[in-house]
C-alpha cells in the first residue's frame, strides 16, 4: 500500500495523518511534509501513525528527525501508536522511552495540553521573577 | 543463479521439496534443494515487490502472523542497505545497474534469506554485526535517525551472519524458526536449533 498523508489542525495541535506503508521509497516525502508542518510553527504537532501497515528504520528515522526540529523550534510533539507491530519497532530500537507515543488522538491531545499549561505555568512565574 | 545483471526484477520458483539441516552449517554461496529467488533493480521502489514474495513464502510455511511482519521488516532492513550502497551503471565494470538477489530456502522448521548485494561500491557496513546494542535512550539526549537497520535486524530474526562472496558481493543471511527463538529459556529442546 503507499503511502497515504493528511494534514489538518486542531486548536491544540497541527495533526499529521499517516497511513499505508513507510519506507526508504516514500520516507522523503513524509520527511518534506512533516518540514513544512514544522515551519508554520504550531504549538504542538501530532504524528498518527493509527493506519500505517508497515514502517521501516528509514520512516523512524524520519520521526525523529521531525522530533528534534519541533523541539528546537519549542515545539510539542507526540505520536499517536495504537498498533502493537509498530510500537514494538520503537522499543526494540530503544526509542519508546525517548519518544511520546499514545494510544488514542485523545491521550496525545490530553499530553499536548498538559505541556501547554506547563509553559504557562512556566512562564508566569518568570513574569512574576522579572518583577 | 545468472551471472548476468539486469535492471528488470525476476523471480524463480522453488523446484523440489523441502528438507531440514543445520542453517549454521551452509553459507550464502552454497544451493538449497528448494529455494526462491527474486533479483530486482538496486532501487528503493521494488522493495515492496520483495516484502510480498517473503510474505507468501513464510505464510505458505505456516509461520504466524507476527513472525511474518518480522521477516518482511528484516528482509526490507537488508535490501535498503544494499540499495543505499548500490554502485551507479558508471561503475560497474558492465555497466549494467546494479540489482539485488533475495534468495529464500523454507525448511521444514526454519527459512533461510540470503540478501546479497551486486555491484556495490564499498563493503556493506555490517563489520560489527556481532557487536550492535540496543540504543540506549537514557544515555544520550541524541536521537538516532538512522543506523537502525541492523538492530533490527538483529533482534527480529534467530540467526543473522555476514559472508563476502565470490566478485565483490556480499550477502547478509538470516534464520527464522518457526517456533520459540532459541535463545527463549521457555522453548522446548526439540525445537532448539
Amino acid at each position: 500500500m503507499n503511502l497515504q498523508l493528511r494534514t489538518y489542525k486542531l486548536e491544540q495541535a497541527s495533526v499529521v495523518e499517516v497511513g499505508g506503508e513507510v519506507e526508504l521509497h516514500n520516507a522523503p516525502q513524509l520527511r518534506a511534509n512533516l518540514r513544512l508542518v514544522c515551519e508554520e510553527e504550531p504549538s504542538h504537532i501530532i504524528v498518527d501513525l493509527s493506519q500505517v501497515t508497515f514502517i521501516d528504520s528509514t520512516g523512524i528515522g524520519v520521526l525523529v528527525g521531525a522530533l528534534k526540529r519541533a523541539r528546537e523550534r519549542g515545539a510539542g510533539f507526540a505520536l499517536v501508536c495504537p498498533q502493537p507491530r509498530v510500537r514494538r519497532i520503537f522499543e526494540i530500537t530503544g526509542l519508546l522511552q525517548a519518544l511520546p507515543l499514545f494510544e488514542t488522538m485523545d491521550e496525545a491531545l490530553g499530553h499536548c495540553t498538559v505541556q501547554a499549561d506547563g509553559a504557562a505555568g512556566a512562564n508566569s512565574v518568570k513574569e512574576r521573577n522579572d518583577e | 543463479m545468472s551471472e548476468s545483471l539486469s535492471p528488470e526484477p525476476s523471480v524463480e520458483n522453488p523446484s523440489s521439496g523441502p528438507e531440514s539441516s543445520a542453517p549454521s552449517a551452509r553459507g550464502c554461496n552454497e544451493k538449497n534443494r528448494q529455494s526462491v529467488k527474486i533479483r530486482i533493480p538496486a532501487s528503493s521502489e521494488w522493495v515492496s515487490v520483495v516484502r510480498l514474495t517473503v510474505a507468501g513464502v513464510a505464510g505458505r510455511m505456516g509461520f504466524s502472523f507476527d513472525d511474518v511482519e518480522d521477516i518482511k521488516l528484516a528482509v526490507t532492513e537488508a535490501c535498503n542497505n544494499a540499495i543505499l550502497h548500490a554502485a551507479p551503471p558508471s561503475q560497474q565494470d558492465s555497466g549494467a545497474p546494479s540489482t539485488v538477489s533475495v534468495e529464500l530456502m523454507p525448511y521444514s522448521d526454519y527459512l533461510e534469506i540470503h540478501v546479497m548485494d551486486e555491484g556495490l561500491t564499498e563493503t556493506l557496513d555490517w563489520p560489527d554485526i556481532r557487536e550492535t546494542v540496543p540504543f540506549d535512550s537514557t544515555s544520550s539526549s541524541e536521537l538516532p535517525e538512522g543506523g537502525l537497520g541492523l538492530l533490527l535486524i538483529r533482534s527480529l530474526m534467530d540467526e543473522v551472519g555476514q559472508q563476502s562472496g565470490t566478485q565483490s558481493r556480499t550477502c547478509i543471511r538470516m534464520v527464522k524458526y518457526r517456533s520459540p527463538r532459541s535463545g527463549d529459556i521457555s522453548a522446548p529442546e526439540n525445537l532448539r536449533p
